[in-house]
C-alpha cells in the first residue's frame, strides 16, 4: 500500500528549494518531540513518530508544511499514548487565540 | 551476525504491498540490485514503528540498483546507480 510520504517518481510539480524564516512553534514543536523521544523521555521511538504522520489522510497530508506535518503526527501519537488528548490541545489553542 | 547476503550478490526486492509503516519505497519494490555491503544489524524499524521491540535484530543491506532498472525513461547516463539500505526480509536471490 502506498503510503501518502511515499511519492518518488509520482507526477509533481518543480521542487521550491528556497529557504524561509524558522517561526517560533516550529521549534517549540521540534524541542516537544525531542522530549518524549528516544534521547530524553523515551516515549516515543523515531520509527513510531514517522508512522504516526504517514499515518494521516492523504489529502489532509498534502495540504500540511514539514512541520504542520510534525505537528499533526505528534498530537495523535501522543493521544495514542494516553500522554494528552487533542481535545486538550486544541481547547489550549482557543483559549490562547481568545488572549486579548 | 548471520547475513544470508554478502557483497557482489544479486538480489530482487519483494513485490509486496502489505499496509503499514514500510521502509521499502514502492518505487523500488520488484526491482532487481546487487548488495554493495552489510551495514550491520538492527532492531525492524517497521515492528518499532508500532510499539514493539523489533527483536531479534535484522541484517541491513545497501543495495545498489541501475537507475535505468528503476526509472523506464531515464535520461541519464546508463552508469548511474541508487543506492537504497533494505532489510534482509524485503530480499530474496536473483
Amino acid at each position: 500500500m502506498r503510503r501518502p510520504n511515499d511519492i518518488g517518481g509520482m507526477p509533481a510539480g518543480p521542487v521550491n528549494p528556497a529557504g524561509h524564516e524558522i517561526e517560533p512553534w516550529e521549534r517549540l514543536i521540534t524541542a516537544l518531540v525531542s522530549t518524549v523521544g528516544p534521547a530524553a523521555k523515551k516515549i516515543t521511538t523515531i520509527d513510531e513518530f514517522r508512522r504516526a504522520r504517514e499515518d494521516l489522510d492523504k489529502e489532509f497530508y498534502d495540504s500540511l508544511t514539514y512541520f504542520e506535518l510534525w505537528a499533526e503526527g505528534f498530537v495523535n501519537l501522543m493521544e495514542e499514548k494516553g500522554v494528552l488528548k487533542r481535545s486538550e490541545v486544541e481547547a489550549r489553542m482557543a483559549a490562547l487565540r481568545s488572549r486579548p | 551476525m548471520s547475513a544470508r547476503f554478502k557483497p557482489g550478490d544479486r538480489v530482487r526486492i519483494g513485490d509486496h504491498n502489505p499496509p503499514g509503516h514500510r521502509r521499502v519505497p514502492v518505487y523500488a519494490r520488484g526491482r532487481e540490485g546487487t548488495i554493495e555491503r552489510i551495514c550491520g544489524e538492527f532492531a525492524n524499524p517497521e515492528e518499532l514503528a508500532y510499539g514493539f521491540d523489533g527483536l531479534p535484530k535484522r541484517p541491513l543491506y545497501r543495495v545498489r540498483i541501475k537507475q535505468t532498472d528503476i526509472w523506464p525513461e531515464y535520461k541519464g547516463s546508463a552508469n548511474d546507480l541508487l543506492e537504497l539500505e533494505i532489510y534482509e526480509h524485503w530480499l530474496e536471490p536473483a
